[in-house]
């Protein structure tokens, strides 16, 4: 699904990733670890297509089309999600209008027919009860005034509604008590099946104990300096990533 | 001798001035009515003020050279070709009076709920309601200092009306003034519509005024002027939508006198014309006031854009709140110039003001003047402007979500925009701004 080769990104003079290799099929979950500034963010917002940063070289592709390419939106109607690691705030616009006019900007996209207030409405109360999420948030102005637990559930409601088919999580679990640690964790889960992948990055395994992944990562200055299984993912944990740079370094 | 002469109007002001000299000319020898009355003082603030131009601190930044250097003449009277005029302008539910050219058509309007009387300038001098209103608003004018265009339109004899509305009601129907502006000839009309408003003790009503040309490619200028009186206890709540052509040039005066305890809330959609010029004078002339102002412009291509706002606080105990947004785009310019003065007796005044622009384009110019003069100590005052550009982390966020960046744009101006209309407590009223301003959002 999401083949990334050799990727290195700028942002001004800075490079910050320096040659990522990447292989993503459907159905696969995959997390990237690492310590703070490896990079881990920008890979995230690379892929949904951030333009401040300036990929230098390489490639990356998605269902076999050049996504380097392809605009932001482009990128989102082509079922690409980034939930964000600070979702921004629009006062003015409530959620409901705002999932309005995404669920009918990716749906135009697919070719498919736009939906009725009434549909829409259906389709948001429906998404809403799944996740335990309270129906309030859709009257109130986008993300304005909601807490960092309330603005990262909304990320996922957000996912549920659209159903894309890569969901990027980045560093959803920041900033979260358990309770809403499982609200996303149960979000995440309820959409896995084996035509959708999801990358989660995360800078402790503590996600990975609801949102069991196939692969993990380890991003350490710019670079995949480890690969394995969710096992891991708990050495990360014991053993902190200190012994990554080591490695890394030595290497 | 020319009329001219004898009347001593300034030549710059050009074919502006040609119907208060026909005006005057009629008048000859007939004087001492009281409608002469506001037309004299009219006429003496309008010789006493001074010509728009650069050098004068109140035009600095919007050029009349293009205005007054137009030759512009009277437009034809409106036949009956306007049966169907209000379809599909306006599906908005409220009692309608209707103006083309200036010129109320009676057979076009609604009739109007009970206690309430739109009568002709002239009528109102008949009866002893609408005297005593133009008896007040005389004094009061006297005393206060017009800008040129309102003494303009204010000297003339026609075809000026007067809305009054009795006391003690509460009218859920808004009033809707519709002036359409219309020419099948190619040459540049004038059209100078006066109200006359009054609110009787207690009543609280809502007002809209709607500004639209009815031809794209008619050349007009409207200069319209309002003189509102808000009795005590009453509530005002005015909307205003201007929306004429591309080529129109537009400037109003509304001019508000408000009793004890009373309130006027207000909000202005500008975003028609090439050269727009909107001025609110709230003078206080009582205690427990409220005047919430409220307004936003939008201006794309060459347009000019202008808000003028002077809040007189004058007595104790009186608040105003001021919101004022616009978004410019293209080549357009803006521009806010919010004065507030708090007069000594005015403790406990609490006055605050805010305007806040979003220039889209690197050609847009924005110029905003808070001006504050205080001369009480016990107050709470403020002001703020910004200048600024549309959030591009808000824009990759709707983005990332599929809209395109045109989308994404129209919808964060709606929202930008969306906190102005949000004061519009009428729903109806507010759906009615809202598909307007909608319409030139930019996708």
């Amino acid at each position: 699904m999401l083949s990334i080769h050799q990727l290195k990104v700028s942002i001004g003079e800075k490079e910050i990733l320096k040659g990522i290799d990447l292989d993503i099929k459907a159905g696969e979950v995959h997390a990237i670890m690492g310590p703070n500034g490896s990079g881990k963010s920008t890979l995230a917002q690379v892929i949904a297509g951030r333009e401040e940063y300036e990929v230098t070289s390489g490639s990356m592709t998605y269902d076999g089309y050049n996504l380097l390419e392809m605009e932001i939106d482009e990128r989102a109607r082509a079922g690409i999600f980034l939930a964000f690691q600070y979702p921004v705030e629009i006062p003015g616009v409530t959620t409901a209008h705002f999932l309005k006019s995404t669920i009918n900007a990716i749906r135009k996209g697919r070719g498919q027919e736009e939906l009725t207030a009434v549909e829409l409405l259906k389709l948001m109360r429906a998404k809403i009860q799944s996740l335990g999420i309270d129906e309030a948030f859709l009257k109130r102005a986008l993300n304005e005034g909601f807490s960092g637990g309330e603005k990262k559930k909304n990320e996922i409601l957000q996912m549920a509604v659209l159903e894309p088919r890569l969901c990027i999580l980045d560093e959803t679990d920041s900033g979260l008590d358990i309770d809403a640690l499982r609200i996303v964790a149960d979000g995440v889960n309820a959409l896995r099946n084996k035509d959708r992948a999801f990358v989660v990055v995360t800078h402790y395994q503590r996600l990975l104990n609801y949102i069991i992944p196939d692969y993990v990562h380890v991003l350490y200055d710019g670079r995949i300096v480890q690969s394995g299984g969710k096992e891991l993912a708990l050495k990360l944990e014991e053993q902190g990533y200190d012994w990554v740079k080591e490695t890394a370094e030595t290497a | 001798m020319t009329i001219t002469d004898t009347y001593r109007i300034h030549e710059d002001w050009g074919s502006l001035t040609n119907p208060l000299r026909r005006s005057l000319e009629k008048q000859n020898g007939v004087t001492g009515t009281l409608v002469d009355t506001l037309h004299k003082l009219a006429f003496t603030q309008f010789q006493n003020t001074q010509l728009p131009g650069k050098k004068n601190e109140d035009w600095k930044y919007t050029s009349m050279r293009e205005l007054l250097n137009t030759q512009f003449s009277e437009p034809v009277f409106p036949g009956n070709g306007y049966i169907d005029l209000r379809s599909g302008i306006t599906e908005l539910d409220a009692a309608c009076i209707v103006f083309v050219n200036g010129h109320l058509l009676l057979q076009l309007s609604d009739e109007l709920p009970a206690g309430v009387k739109l009568i002709t300038i002239q009528e109102a001098m008949k009866e002893k309601s609408t005297l005593r209103l133009l008896e007040h608003m005389i004094a009061r004018l006297g005393s206060s200092m017009m800008t040129p265009f309102e003494a303009l339109t204010t000297s003339m004899t026609t075809p000026g009306v007067c809305l009054s509305i009795e006391s003690d009601l509460q009218l859920s129907r808004p009033l809707h003034f519709l002036h359409f502006t219309d020419s099948d000839s190619a040459s540049p009309i004038y059209t100078y519509p006066y109200k006359l408003i009054g609110i009787g003790r207690n009543t609280s009503v809502d007002i809209v005024e709607s500004f639209v040309s009815l031809n794209n490619e008619t050349v007009s200028f409207t200069n319209s002027v309002n003189h509102i009186m808000v009795e005590s206890g009453a509530h005002l709540r005015h909307h205003r939508l201007q929306d004429e052509n591309a080529q129109s040039f537009h400037i109003n005066m509304t001019r508000v006198y408000q009793e004890k305890d009373s309130a006027y809330s207000s909000i202005a959609v500008e975003l028609g014309s090439k050269l727009m010029r909107n001025n609110i004078e709230v003078l206080h002339c009582g205690t427990g006031i409220t005047s919430n102002l409220n307004g936003l412009f939008m201006a794309e291509d060459r347009q000019h854009t202008d808000t003028q706002t002077f809040i007189d606080h004058a007595q104790p105990r009186c608040e105003s709140h001021e919101l004022y947004k616009g978004i410019l785009d293209g080549y357009a310019r803006g521009v806010f110039n919010g004065k507030i003065i708090v007069r000594p007796d005015a403790q406990k005044t609490n006055a605050f003001q805010q305007n806040n622009t979003l220039v889209l384009s690197r050609n847009a110019i924005m110029d905003s003047k808070p001006q504050l003069e205080i001369f009480a100590d016990d107050v709470k005052c403020s002001h703020g402007a910004t200048i600024g550009q549309l959030d591009e982390n808000a824009v990759f966020y709707l983005r990332s979500r599929g809209l395109n960046r045109n989308e994404a744009s129209a919808l964060l101006q709606q929202a930008f925009v969306g906190e102005v209309l949000d004061k519009c407590t009428n729903e109806a009223v507010r759906n009615y701004l809202n598909q307007h301003v909608e319409a030139h959002h930019h996708e």
